[in-house]
């Protein structure tokens, strides 16, 4: 029971946080909530299957050409739709909202609404602590935490990055210290699209790829970036592995139909006790 | 007001029609349209006022809507029925005590915070829907609500008549002084409470009204359709629907909201002739709307044909 939560948990908690990262940064950054940060995550599966199924390409460069293809539409979508409602925060909710809407109806009409196979990297399954963890489940973990790392040492230590977290301080103060702000916002979306399409690629194998596959993961990443602190990296790779292993732990002693309703159940206590998140600062909108 | 003549004279003109389209063309199917046309018009006018003037986006309206047709459904079937008559008022009271209830504890809330809790309210009242199914039915929901009348034009006439007294009430209050307070705590709460508002006070007021129509209106749908289920009065996508509805006619007016309502959900009927690709159409419109007319299209009409007919002096907001 044990180990089945350590390992249940920590594989979901790392899934979680590499859909949540991008959120959280796009928030930070560009202080927009894109609500088709879910869709990145539908199009990195799909674009997986088509590269590798229909067009017959070796996995992993099918992967890579599903990165590709999803940080180009982005970074497209970015430049020349988003930004131009950008002066206002509810206008880009609801059009990146009507844009997901949009993905997922075409995504529908193309491929229809039945479950796609996609094949995994690796076959089979592996021995931990007595648990038989399937392989793919592994190395989608394996892959989102030295993602996740990379990200941090990205942020953290190189001059790019520390450009981002410059622009999320204080756009202002950036500029003036020779910051291309636009420059980052674009480098932030292409991380974002990034990010979200490797856990679309990543869980194709194990989870079910379907046009309305987007909608539950994104709730999930956008209440793990509020509670950790809208703009907060740490807190919200923190709270996606607390969630995580809260997740499991509700599944494994109650029920897979309770998950859901604790998960929504502690995202509105945590939001009327502590409105600015567990990590967030105080009276930051 | 007669810089207004203009758009009011429209609007007269299309209640009008409304009034007597029955009497012309007796088609039961394009009726029913209408009366669901209706309630989201009451849904929309009912967001409005809480979202649209206090910029708290509400993504969870369906609790209220849900609200009050779950009230009704439970009295049907544990209380032997209820006549419309005194379920759509009870409906509207159930959802402005969970309006109360929801409304206080999220009133520190803004901006994401306020629409992840309020989405993650009504997801959990759609989850408990669908664990308690031996009381609420689950997914099928609960059948046998006494029908409004029974025959589709007093239905038609009963649905008409309740949204333009809905419509008229909010956009009364709209255009009171009470409206003019919300929008002052929407612009800047600090600087109206500075002035002597009691900004929680109008808030929680707001979410209050709000959940009264929206519980009413759902009691209304409930009746009209002889059953409550969760597809029809809960699930999220109502919810994002009438966000929708409300930003492509134009918030913070009521009428514009309303109106946008009113068109998109006759225009989602007509579009169900493209088959699979109604869906499609109707966010490609969306995004357009949002694109080219970003403050909805009922304002920027009304702004455009006010300056038409009181030149530069027309515009009004």
């Amino acid at each position: 029971m044990f180990a089945d939560l350590l390992i249940g948990g920590s594989v979901n908690g790392a899934f979680y946080a590499l859909l949540a990262l991008g959120f959280s940064l796009m928030f930070g950054v560009a202080r927009i909530v894109n609500l088709y940060h879910g869709s990145y995550y539908l199009l990195g599966a799909y674009f997986y299957y088509v590269y590798s199924v229909p067009a017959g390409m070796p996995l992993l460069l099918a992967a890579v050409a599903s990165l590709a293809s999803v940080v180009a539409l982005a970074l497209f979508l970015d430049r020349y739709v988003i930004s131009r409602v950008r002066y206002s925060s509810t206008t880009v909710m609801i059009l990146t909202l009507g844009l997901a809407s949009f993905t997922q109806y075409l995504v529908r009409i193309i491929f229809g609404a039945k479950y796609l196979n996609v094949q995994g990297f690796v076959q089979g399954s592996i021995s931990l602590l007595g648990v038989v963890v399937p392989a793919t489940r592994f190395l989608a973990f394996v892959v989102a935490v030295s993602l996740i790392a990379c990200l941090w040492y990205f942020i953290r230590r190189t001059p790019a990055g520390r450009s981002i977290m410059a622009v999320a301080q204080d756009k202002l103060a950036a500029t003036y210290m020779g910051v291309n702000a636009d420059r980052a916002y674009l480098l932030t979306t292409a991380i974002s699209a990034f990010l979200a399409a490797s856990a679309g690629i990543l869980v194709a194998p194990f989870l079910t790829v379907e046009p309305a596959m987007w909608l539950f993961p994104l709730i999930k990443a956008f209440a793990i970036v509020i509670l950790g602190g809208l703009g907060s990296l740490e807190g919200s790779v923190i709270v996606a592995f607390l969630l995580g292993y809260i997740e499991t732990f509700v599944s494994l002693a109650i029920s897979t139909n309770m998950r859901e309703l604790v998960f929504l159940a502690v995202v509105l206590i945590v939001l009327i006790v502590k409105p600015s998140g567990l990590m967030g600062k105080e009276g930051k909108v | 007001m007669n810089r207004l003549t203009l758009s009011a004279k429209i609007l007269v003109g299309f209640v009008v029609a409304l009034l007597l389209f029955p009497l012309v063309y007796d088609d039961a199917y394009l009726m029913s349209v209408l009366v669901l046309a209706c309630i989201y018009t009451v849904y929309v006018a009912a967001w409005d006022l809480l979202s649209g003037f206090t910029g708290q986006e509400n993504f969870g309206f369906a609790l209220f809507i849900g609200a009050g047709a779950y009230i009704v459904g439970f009295v049907t079937k544990f209380g032997g029925g209820i006549a419309p008559i005194w379920g759509i008022p009870i409906g509207g009271l159930v959802a402005a005590i969970l309006g109360l209830a929801i409304g206080v504890p999220c009133l520190r809330l803004k901006g994401p915070y306020l629409a992840l809790a309020t989405l993650a309210a009504a997801a959990i009242a759609d989850r408990l829907v669908i664990i308690f199914s031996q009381y609420t039915g689950g997914e099928d929901g609960i059948y046998g609500v006494e029908f409004l009348t029974g025959d589709p034009v007093t239905d038609y006439y009963a649905a008409l008549l309740f949204m333009l007294v809905s419509v008229a009430v909010l956009y009364g209050i709209g255009r009171s002084y009470i409206g003019l307070l919300l929008k002052a705590i929407r612009e800047d709460e600090a600087a109206a409470e500075a002035g002597g508002v009691n900004a929680t006070l109008y808030k929680v007021a707001a979410f209050v009204v709000s959940a009264f129509f929206g519980g009413m209106a759902g009691a209304f749908n409930a009746h009209y359709l002889g059953y409550v289920g969760p597809d029809a009065v809960l699930a999220s996508h109502i919810s994002l629907n009438i966000i929708i509805m409300a930003v492509v006619g134009g918030t913070g007016s009521i009428i514009n909201a309303a109106l946008g309502a009113f068109a998109l959900a006759v225009a989602a009927d007509y579009l169900k002739n493209f088959g699979e690709y109604h869906l499609l159409i109707y966010t490609s419109l969306l995004i357009i709307v949002l694109l080219f007319m970003p403050k909805g299209v009922f304002t920027t009409l009304g702004t455009r044909l006010a300056a038409g007919s009181a030149g530069k002096g027309g515009k009004r907001v």
